[in-house]
Formats: C-alpha cells, structure tokens, sequence
C-alpha cells in the first residue's frame, strides 16, 4: 500500500506551476498593452501608476505560486522517501497503517 | 460607446486616448481576475485540505506546514490582486464611457444647445471640434471635469426630449458611489479675512462679495463661511458656500477635497454629500438655532450643495432654511420645497448652469436671473467674480420679481451687526 501519492502531488504542484506561468503571461500580456493604450491625460497618469502597483502585485502572486509548486513537489518526493524507508524498516503495510494513523491523528480526522 | 475607433482629442490640455482601448484593456484586466478569480482562489484554498497531501504531512510535517505558509502567503496577493482587477476596469470603463460621452457631446449637442438657448453669439466662437478645448482651458473645468460634464452630456437635452436616456441626475446617482464620501472634518480657520468691516451686507452684490471674497481665500478649499446678522428681525445666518476645487475623475483618487467631483455627482443626485453634512456641522458650532432664519449662498458646486441642502434641512427641521441664492450652478433637478426662496443667477454664455439639463422650476418661490457680464470664453463667464458683478447689476434693476425678491430677503440685508465665522471642510 502507497501511503504517499507522490504522482498525485505532483500533479497538484504541476498545476500552481501552471496557473503560476499563466499569471505571468497574463501580467506581461497587460504591461504589453498598457504601454499601447496612448491614454495621455493626469487622469491616464495617474491610471499608469496603479497599474504598475499591480502588475507588481500580480508578478509577485506568480513567483509565489512558482515557488509554492516547488515546495510541494519537494514536499511530496521527501514524503514518498520517508514512507519508503519507513516500509523498508517495519513492511509496508504496518509503515501504511502508522502513517495514516499518525496523519488522521495530526490533522484531526476520524 | 458610439466613438468606435475614433481618438479624442481635448484640445489645449494635450489630452489624448481612444475610449474602445480603455475598453479593451478592461476586458483584459477581466481576464486577469477572472484567472485568479475562477483558477487560482479555490485551487489554493482546496490544497490545505487536500486528501493526497495528509498522508505525506504526517511523514513530512515541516514540509506541509512551509506549503501551508506558502499557500496562505499565495491567498493574500491573489484577493489582492483580484480586487485591485475589479476597481481598475470599474475605473477604466467610467473613464471610457466620459471619454465617449465628451466627443459626443462635442459632435452632437452644442449645436442642439446654441438653437435651444438662443445665443449664438456666446456660444458661436465655440465651433465643432472647440467646445472641449474651451471647456478644458477653463480653471473649472479640466481634465477630469470634462469627463463629468461628458457623463451628464450624453443626456444634456435629455428631458427636453432632443436625446433619450436617464437624466444627468440618475447617471450622476449610478456614478456618484464610485467616489468614497467618507466624514466631514470641519476646523475654525479664525485667521481668514472676511469683509466684517465693512458691516452687514445690504444687496445681492454683497451677498456674492462675501462668497467670492471666500472663493478667493479658501485655504486650500472647502472654506465656508457662516455670517451671524443681528437686526430688528432677530438673529440669522448666512452660509457662504465655494465651488469645485478637485475634480478628480479617478474614483481611487478620492483624498480630503470635500469640494471635489464626488459631492458635484451626488448634489447632482440629489443626495447628501461630505459637504452638505460638513456645512450643517458649521451651522450647529457657529451656534445657529433650530427657528432663526438661514440663507444658503452657493457659487457652481456650492450652488448645488445648497440646494440640496435646503431640501434636506427642511425635511429634518434642524435648521430653518427660508433663502438660497445660487450662482453658475445646474439646479434644475433640485426638489427644493416652496417653503424656501430661491435666486438662481445664470451667467450668458457659463455652460456649467446647464449641465442638469433641465430647466429651473417657474414657480413663484423660484426666481432665475439671466445675467451677462464677465469676460470671454467659458472660464470667464464662470467666474464668481462675473457673478459678483452681475449682482450688483440686478441691485439696480427695478424688474418687479427682483423687488419681491429683495423684500423676501429683507431680514438678510437690513442687519445691524455682522459677525463671520469662517470654517473649513475636510473629507476624512
């Protein structure tokens, strides 16, 4: 039994990596078209720099979430590492039955 | 939008854009929300509580707990991303649709207006394509002021029927909660000159003296004065009242110019504004009591701010309101009870008392003075300095509605004493 769903995680790690490359697109694809918009007025001025303050803002969540999905796929490949030393150690299904325990009993389930 | 592809151009000011990009940028901004909206919210919140990553926590709980940080870290921006999406295209559309709604007016209106009003001689330098250049070499009306004059334009003539539409009043009430009101902060400002010396004021001239005395030196706007009159009828006051010093188009601009474009939108409204309240602050310290008699005098916004003012103390009876004079202000739509006297001046050739689109109720407690003085262009005509004058003009017309007027407000102008208290009105 594999208490560790390492490809399950690193789907879910795949998938913020994802939405992480799509934020970044989608900020670049906006600054591309601010510099465009030809919006000459202290009013457009003013617009520049809140936008600027957000497209920071939105590279910023992008890098995060990059380094969330790093985080995660690290996260799980050492999980997967632990529960194979522990299978190795006591047999994979008493390491299976302790881990889950200990999970259902550090996460509040059951 | 009506303006497809089409750049407008505002004259002097060097003002430039195209209101179908605005739009598009929007849209694209949309996209950006949408993502994080739709993609990114609940895909993070959901990895707390992920069936495959409690295993994995239990073998690796320091991991889980720096993924956990992460992702709540990776929450925060995205709600601030979000909201920061959702006020820039609210923003970008508003300023689009002005936009449009400027070149329209440009196009359409002005000529509508010379035929309706009759005066092709105040208006006729202005020729297609001149108006907005006009309007934004004007001191009261720049940039973000036009697009507030194109926002009510598109339906200048609206209840006239010469364009359908919602009234500049409904689009100024849709528009107007964009702009945060916020809380008068109203302070004593002792060391601001008044004309005290020269005593009570006995004419219309010296009503709008006062005014364009305090328009002049308004310590950075938002000043108003409260003259306190005593004289055979018992005490009164007179609340001076300045117009527009902020027109700030971008509703995230909002800052603590009380006189700025959001009261115009909401007196247009006809609702309370950070201005109306601060003023009725000014009256309760200045010590004005519920029965003695108050005559609200307004140039441009303050005209507006009074009007609706009046309204709104006569409803609640806090103070009792019997006189309101304006001067350049678009009042038409204010439902000012009749229990009040209102002089409206009119400047020849001033667009602003024209932007309601309506013209002011023909009652008898309702006396509208068309005036002409001041010098050319709409800056000009505008002027409170303008309107001084032509007050003083009517102090020696002889017209029979001008007399009722007088002897309506003969309380006001036979004091024997003045005493002015000068307060200034902040938004905090």
């Amino acid at each position: 039994m594999h208490v560790v769903d390492e490809h399950r995680i690193r789907q879910l790690a795949g998938q913020l990596a994802g939405a992480a490359d799509e934020v970044h697109a989608t900020a670049g694809r906006l600054r591309t078209a601010a510099a465009g918009l030809g919006w000459h007025s202290p009013a457009g001025d003013a617009f520049a720099i809140v936008l600027a303050g957000l497209l920071g803002r939105s590279d910023r969540l992008g890098d995060e979430l990059a380094g969330t999905a790093a985080a995660l796929t690290a996260h799980g490949n050492r999980a997967a590492r632990h529960a194979a030393e522990l299978a190795a150690a006591t047999g994979g299904t008493v390491a299976g039955r302790a881990a889950e325990r200990a999970a259902h009993e550090l996460l509040g389930w059951g | 939008m009506g303006v497809s592809g089409e750049v407008v151009l505002h004259g002097g000011t060097g003002i430039r854009t195209d209101p179908d990009r605005l739009l598009a940028f929007a849209r694209q901004l949309d996209l950006l929300g949408r993502l994080v909206e739709h993609e990114l919210l609940g895909r993070l919140a959901g990895l707390g509580v992920a069936p495959a990553l409690l295993p994995a926590a239990a073998v690796d709980p320091a991991g889980a707990a720096q993924v956990l940080a992460l992702t709540a870290g990776c929450l925060a921006l995205a709600a601030g991303v979000l909201a920061g999406c959702h006020a820039l295209a609210t923003a970008l559309r508003a300023a689009a649709a002005g936009y449009a709604e400027a070149d329209r007016l440009d196009r359409r209106v002005l000529p509508v207006l010379r035929a309706v009003r009759q005066v092709p001689a105040a208006l006729g330098a202005l020729r297609h394509g001149e108006f907005q250049r006009a309007l934004t070499a004007d001191p009261y009306l720049a940039d973000a002021g036009l697009d507030w004059l194109a926002l009510c334009g598109g339906t200048l003539l609206g209840p006239r029927g010469v364009l359908p539409g919602p009234t500049p009043g409904e689009i100024a009430g849709r528009v107007a909660p964009l702009y945060r009101d916020g809380r008068p902060r109203v302070t004593s400002r002792p060391g601001l000159p008044t004309l005290d010396a020269r005593g009570a004021p006995r004419s219309a001239g010296d009503l709008l003296a006062g005014l364009a005395l305090r328009e002049r030196q308004d310590a950075g706007g938002g000043a108003i004065d409260v003259r306190l009159l005593d004289g055979p009828g018992g005490r009164r006051a007179i609340v001076d009242i300045t117009g527009t010093t902020d027109w700030n188009l971008d509703p995230l601009r909002v800052g603590g110019q009380a006189t700025d474009l959001g009261t115009n939108l909401r007196a247009l409204a006809g609702h309370p504004s950070v201005m109306s309240r601060g003023v009725t602050e000014a009256l309760r310290r200045a010590g004005v009591r519920p029965d003695e008699p108050v005559m609200l005098v307004g140039h441009s916004q303050g005209g507006m701010v009074a009007a609706q003012l009046a309204t709104e103390l006569t409803r609640t009876g806090e103070f009792r309101v019997s006189q309101v004079v304006t001067a350049g202000s678009p009042v038409g739509l204010a439902a000012v009870p009749r229990s009040v006297s209102v002089l409206s001046l009119e400047n020849r050739g001033d667009v602003v008392p024209e932007l309601d689109g309506a013209d002011n109720p023909r009652t008898p407690s309702w006396l509208t003075a068309q005036v002409s003085r001041g010098g050319a262009g709409v800056g000009g005509r505008h002027a409170v300095t303008a309107y001084q004058a032509a007050a003083r003009d009517l102090d020696a017309d002889r017209d029979p509605a001008l007399a009722r007027w007088r002897a309506g407000a003969r309380g006001f102008l036979r004091a024997r004493t003045v005493h002015t208290l000068v307060f200034q009105v902040r938004r905090d």
